[in-house]
């Protein structure tokens, strides 16, 4: 079974998670969504550089995010991560995941989120396993 | 010599969603009983 080392899931984490700060215009982004991206009902920008240095595989929000207004009101299921704002016409998607209340990529305290409601991000870590 | 590492990713999200009040919102279904006994039993 092929193994990688530390220092090669470090590599290969922060390659990834850099790739968020790369767009031209404006931070990372990331968007909760309904199934299938039908609706953006939150969206938030990351910190300039989003995430800290991989350590042991793992890299870790450079600090918590939010939107202070919730955009639409749904069901959340998924979240997708731009390396800027998607409006601005040039956003590249980097990773998605699923959002739920337990056992999902993102779990948030509730799922069901409305209009003008906060939402914060507290944790987002991303992990390159050895194998 | 076959060498197969595909990269899969693991992510591990937490986030909290506040009401408009501010308190945290959650998806359990708390029954909150205002009034006494014999109202509810109304």
């Amino acid at each position: 079974m092929a193994t990688l080392t530390t220092a090669a899931r470090n590599a290969a984490c922060n390659a990834i998670v850099d790739l968020i700060d790369a767009g031209v215009s404006a931070n990372g982004r990331l968007e909760i969504t309904t199934t299938g991206g039908a609706s953006v009902l939150a969206s938030m920008d990351f910190a300039a550089t989003a995430y800290g240095a991989a350590s042991s595989g793992t890299a870790s929000l450079s600090g918590s995010i939010s939107d202070s207004s919730a955009d639409n009101t749904g069901t959340a299921a998924e979240f997708h991560v731009y390396d800027e704002t998607v409006a601005a016409g040039s956003g590249n998607e980097i990773f998605s995941g699923t959002v739920g209340t337990s056992g999902a990529d993102l779990n948030l305290t509730s799922t069901s989120i409305v209009a003008t409601e906060s939402v914060t991000i507290t944790q987002l870590d991303v992990t390159v396993p050895a194998s | 010599m076959k060498l197969e590492m595909p990269i899969k990713i693991k992510l591990n999200g937490k986030g909290v969603v506040y009401k408009k009040d501010g308190t945290v919102k959650t998806d359990n279904k708390e029954e909150k009983v205002n009034g006494n006994a014999d109202n509810r039993r109304s």
